[in-house]
């Protein structure tokens, strides 16, 4: 009865800890990456669409339903402003630690749904 | 007897796996991963392009590293080629059919445009095969020429003033020199740097 008992506790103890390491990879996971998908509506040509926030990203990619010429954004209003231009698809880095903006702009030509995700 | 059964039962779930694997790795080559929104969709993340692909940044071979850190490294698999550029553990690119190479669709401009920067600019790209070297055109005449490693060429210099010469275009040059076919950048005259407000 009383080894059952110790069979027990240990069992609780057991899940207890393997919940908590769980828990901290889960939460250390979500603290060290962040990312945004915005956009997915259709702009004219040179419109653009933009992150609903601002945040310390470190890529952004740009896509669309068409193609055509795409130019990937990431900028703020203190002198960032990191571009790339690609056909059908784009993808611009920013390594400076900054709060930056993220944009897509549609270059195509015509109207067509864009859209962007962009990540810490 | 019944290890006959048990072997006959091993051979059949063996042969099935590997119909089933042959399978999934034809579906796999197949894949025909869409329009580039529906990769972003499914495949989140900066691999997002090259994994609706079926491949991995991991697979990518070294070309050269530009002057702002970025390495850029490219993966031949055979139908498709992919051009990757990667900062510290990230890594993006876009895969093309050699058709696309030929028309250009694989050069991408980075800019920096603002203040706080260098003001550099890089053009890089995958060239056709066959290909020795590219010629980039400038608005005033002017070109200028680099050789193509691993299927990657790279120019790199600064941002084109507001009333300065831009460059216009690429030429694909054979091992003699000559102009085997020509491509368009995906930015022209006053698009280098976009407005920040």
């Amino acid at each position: 009865m009383r080894e059952r008992s110790i069979r027990a506790h240990l069992a609780v103890i057991a899940t207890a800890l393997l919940s908590a390491v769980a828990l901290s990879m889960t939460t250390a996971s979500a603290a060290s990456a962040f990312s945004e998908s915005y956009g997915f509506y259709e702009v004219g040509n040179n419109g653009f669409v933009q992150s609903t926030g601002a945040h310390t990203f470190f890529w952004n990619n740009g896509a669309a339903n068409k193609g055509g010429t795409l130019a990937c954004q990431l900028f703020n209003h203190e002198g960032t402003n990191e571009v790339e231009h690609g056909n059908g698809g784009c993808t611009v880095f920013y390594y400076g630690g900054k709060f930056v903006w993220a944009r897509v702009y549609n270059e195509s030509g015509g109207s067509q749904v864009i859209g962007g995700e962009a990540g810490t | 007897m019944r290890a006959i059964r048990r072997f006959r039962f091993v051979l059949l779930a063996a042969v099935v796996a590997i119909v089933g694997a042959s399978a999934a790795a034809i579906a796999l080559a197949d894949t025909s991963p869409g329009s580039t929104l529906e990769q972003i969709e499914a495949q989140p993340g900066p691999e997002a392009f090259i994994a609706s692909y079926g491949l991995k940044a991991s697979e990518g071979k070294a070309a050269f590293t530009l002057q702002n850190g970025q390495t850029v490294s490219v993966i031949d698999s055979g139908s498709t080629r992919c051009l990757l550029h990667g900062v510290e553990s990230k890594v993006a690119g876009r895969c093309f059919t050699e058709e696309a190479v030929s028309a250009g669709e694989a050069i991408t401009v980075g800019d920096e445009c603002g203040s706080s920067g260098q003001n550099r600019m890089e053009i890089t790209g995958l060239a056709p095969e066959g290909m020795v070297g590219v010629r980039l055109n400038s608005s005033d005449g002017t070109s200028r020429e680099t050789t193509i490693v691993d299927g990657a060429f790279r120019f790199e210099g600064t941002n084109p003033t507001e009333d300065g010469p831009h460059p216009t275009g690429v030429e694909w040059l054979d091992g003699n020199g000559a102009t085997l076919g020509s491509a368009a950048l995906p930015v022209s005259g006053d698009g280098f740097c976009l407005p920040t407000s």
